[in-house]
């Protein structure tokens, strides 16, 4: 019985020891949308993709967006002093200025080629497509436990110029570093 | 449309979805961004019913307790949870002892229904059934309790003749932070449990429980008075759970349990007493286990498992103790073979040693034997129509070291009629391996009328062989919108080589397989969710068992067949409902019938006690005043103040299961 106590003491302490954390149930999009902000927060463009200092920084859906009003909290951020708009494209040809580019499972039929049309581009790819960041995609989501986690292709990044910080990748699923 | 135009649109549809999405729904999305990148990795999604969906495929009878349903329930085990069960039989001998089996054949010893917790089996071979009063999983970790009715040999092997019950525990992951309940009441007189869970890093999730579990005794039938039968149980553990990148995930888990349990010894006999005594004993009992498990997923139909576990029970009583350790070893893979088969097959192996302390009443002898069992499973899913038609054909191959090579295999055929009707059946060949006492015991069973009032002793002996089976089964699943859904399950049992004694001399009495006999019965359960406040489930389960002997000069003597008749409640009714009275106030009532036994055991026989229908209502309420506080107030057994389950075959005096009230308090933070 000492024994029992003492157990319940260790765990105790190892519970104050041990950060809490809020792990609540919510919407996939609503996590979406708060990654694509942290992953404009932790990516470098290089400076030609911005028009001028106060030229904000574009996240682009491409295909049927997903979203419901999800993205619209983004708006009322700024990411080193840049406004963030969010903008829909029907097609990958109407792509124009864009800086992270959501691409919906509705373009999975051709994302072949919307991925061979983008790459050489210094825009940041996210889609939950099977194997996206193998075909060329530049992050890809992914399931884990029902959490949404990432994994990076630093391949393409590196490539086009952008560069994302240590802390974004630390957190990667897996990082592909060389190409296949 | 102009591009103006559709960016008016969209401007327009944007601030009405700002005025007309509920506040909430913006304020979370703004809290949401304010969180750190390693926080919103941890947050939970909720992902559409993928579990509850892959079982109304299955093509065998299944049922599953969730945790919602164990929350709501009100129970305080495993046991009192299983009795949520169609086709179970659930009986409480006395406070601490269980008597659970499915599809007939109930006793202490209820050699036919095998159970596992987290892939670790619990069934001791030795006794053939499991020690319920040891089994102290953490209710509130537990995600959900499948339970298959009919064989399921082909998968799970040996002595899954009727059934088998896993016990699934979360994954760590799903159990982050922490959690305390505490309860306590007239029966229950304590119940302590404490969870807590976090992540190490990225890829590792973990937590730990403890456990403890004080509860009282019950009554006597025959005197009234108290039945020392309460019990202290101890139990503390862990589980952590890895991702190694997207393709390999693992567990490792373990348990620790101490504690004690007071029971009559009626009647127990020794060498030199010329009278049975009854004996208040004391059960001591300790073990461990530790898990682990490994898989690598190639594709989401193609993967590898490997599992390894040891687990160490010690049990000891005045009559017999009893020291097992399991190595168990069990590899497996899935893959897909062109778009029409689903196959799976594996390997494993499994040591036991056991020892015993033995004493004049029970014995093994030898004390001391290691025994192996090898075993291999093959089973091909094949699409015949797709997402119309698949037959499953499968064989386990298991050696031994009893009866050597059994055959276990089954064909399962299932037709989806449309997304809501099913239609299932099943042909399935399941063996009962004899146990170490029908091998190698000697138990004293009874004392001659007259002089020399010499002991009459129950031998095992080597030509004992396995029990065996011909399952035939059909059922029919009816699903609409999860707002009703029907469950038949119908089955005949065609059994061979039953478990039977036989008078050889009159102080010898020898195991033997002298008995045949058939079952059929059904269990049809039924849920329904007319309102979002209320849902209820209606169960009701049927058997009817037909057995023989077959050594007709015997026939005076064995009770077998008649024991096994008249032991199982011939109909089994359960209603539960679920009343949300208000947002934070739930109301659940749970009201079950069970058909009287006209002879639950050779001991009740002899005794000429019959275990009468009851009516049993459980009623609870539950109260969230706020979201990580909960408050339960519940009652068990209300509508009488005692009665009695089951008379166990083994020494223990017929015990009143009495009324149960405790209240009970979780936190969660």
């Amino acid at each position: 019985m000492r024994h029992f106590f003492l157990l319940i003491a260790l765990a105790f302490a190892f519970c104050l020891a041990s950060p809490g954390h809020s792990a609540g149930i919510s919407s996939e999009p609503q996590l979406k949308a708060a990654y694509l902000f942290n992953f404009a927060k932790f990516i470098h463009w290089p400076e030609d993709t911005f028009t001028n200092a106060q030229a904000p920084l574009v996240i682009g859906v491409l295909g049927e967006t997903p979203f419901t009003g999800e993205l619209a909290p983004l708006t009322t951020r700024k990411v080193r002093n840049r406004a963030i708009t969010i903008q829909h494209f029907k097609t990958v040809k109407d792509v124009q200025n864009c800086h992270i580019l959501y691409i919906s499972p509705s373009i999975s039929n051709n994302l072949q080629a919307v991925l061979q049309d983008l790459k050489p581009r210094p825009i940041v790819t996210v889609s939950d497509s099977k194997n996206f960041a193998n075909r060329g995609g530049m992050i890809q989501f992914v399931t884990r436990r029902e959490r949404l986690q990432f994994v990076v292709n630093l391949v393409v990044a590196k490539a086009n110029g952008i560069k994302i910080d240590s802390q974004l990748l630390s957190l990667a699923v897996e990082i592909l570093e060389s190409e296949k | 449309m102009s591009q103006t135009m559709q960016q008016l649109t969209r401007a327009i549809f944007l601030s009405l979805i700002a005025f007309a999405a509920p506040t909430s729904l913006w304020a979370a999305a703004e809290e949401m961004l304010d969180l750190e990148l390693s926080e919103l990795m941890q947050i939970q999604f909720t992902s559409a019913g993928r579990k509850t969906q892959n079982l109304s495929d299955v093509a065998a009878a299944v049922y599953v307790i969730d945790q919602e349903a164990i929350h709501n329930s009100g129970v305080t085990s495993i046991p009192e949870a299983l009795r949520m069960v169609p086709g179970l039989q659930v009986s409480r001998i006395s406070s601490n002892k269980w008597a659970i089996t499915s599809r007939g054949f109930n006793g202490t010893v209820s050699n036919k229904l095998l159970v596992q917790i987290d892939g670790r089996s619990i069934y001791t071979p030795s006794y053939s059934g499991v020690y319920w009063d040891v089994q102290h999983v953490m209710l509130e970790d537990v995600d959900r309790i499948e339970v298959i009715r009919g064989p399921g040999a082909t998968l799970w092997g040996a002595n899954a003749v009727n059934g088998i019950i896993n016990v699934i525990t979360k994954q760590s992951s799903d159990t982050q932070g922490g959690l305390l309940s505490v309860a306590t009441g007239n029966h229950e007189n304590g119940i302590a449990s404490f969870r807590y869970g976090a992540q190490f890093n990225k890829n590792t999730y973990g937590r730990f429980y403890l456990n403890r579990h004080d509860q009282d005794s019950y009554q006597l039938l025959e005197n009234q008075a108290d039945a020392h039968d309460d019990s202290q149980m101890s139990s503390g553990g862990f589980r952590l759970d890895g991702d190694v990148g997207l393709k390999n995930n693992w567990t490792l888990q373990g348990d620790l349990y101490q504690g004690d349990g007071s029971q009559f010894i009626y009647p127990y006999w020794t060498a030199d007493s010329p009278f049975p005594l009854t004996v208040d004993d004391q059960i001591d009992a300790e073990g461990y286990n530790l898990l682990g498990r490994w898989q690598h997923k190639y594709s989401e139909t193609n993967s590898l498992t490997f599992q390894a576990y040891f687990d160490n029970t010690d049990r000891q009583e005045l009559y017999l103790g009893q020291t097992h350790d399991t190595v168990d070893l069990d590899f497996q893979h899935r893959f897909q073979w062109t778009d029409q088969h689903d196959l799976i097959w594996g390997v494993g192996y499994r040591n036991i040693s056991d020892e015993f302390n033995n004493s004049y009443m029970v014995a093994l002898v030898p004390d001391q034997q290691t025994s192996e069992l090898f075993s291999g499973f093959f089973q091909d899913e094949i699409k015949l129509i797709k997402d119309k038609l698949s037959l499953t054909l499968g064989t386990k191959l298991e050696h031994n070291q009893y009866t050597g090579i059994e055959v276990q295999p089954s064909a399962h055929l299932l037709l989806k009629v449309n997304t809501d009707n099913k239609i299932w059946t099943s042909v399935s060949r399941a063996v009962r391996t004899p146990s170490r006492v029908e091998d190698t015991g000697r138990i004293a069973t009874a004392q001659l009328p007259t002089p020399p009032f010499s002991h009459v002793f129950l031998y095992g002996h080597s030509e004992m062989v396995s029990e065996e089976v011909i399952a035939y089964e059909a059922g029919y699943r009816y699903s609409q919108n999860n707002n009703f859904s029907v469950d038949l399950a119908l089955f005949y049992n065609d059994y061979e080589k039953l478990l039977d004694f036989k008078l050889v001399d009159p102080t010898t009495i020898l195991f033997t397989n002298d008995m045949e006999g058939r079952s059929y019965g059904l269990e049809i359960s039924s849920q329904w969710r007319p309102l979002s406040w209320l849902t209820a489930e209606l169960t009701y389960s049927y058997i009817e068992l037909i057995m023989d002997l077959l050594d007709k000069e015997n026939t005076s003597f064995s009770l077998s067949d008649q024991i096994a008749e008249e032991s199982s409640p011939q109909h089994q009714l359960s209603l539960r409902s679920s009343i949300d009275l208000s947002e934070t106030i739930r109301l659940n009532i749970w009201c079950r019938y069970i058909d009287k036994l006209n002879i639950s055991s050779q001991s009740a026989y002899y005794a000429r006690i019959q275990i009468e229908e009851y009516v049993a209502l459980d009623i609870n309420i539950i109260w969230n005043p706020t979201q990580n506080l909960e408050l339960m107030l519940a009652g068990q057994n209300l509508l009488d103040p005692d009665h009695l389950e089951f008379i166990s075959e083994y020494f223990v005096p017929a015990t009143e299961i009495g009324q149960s009230v405790y209240a009970k308090l979780t936190w969660k933070f």
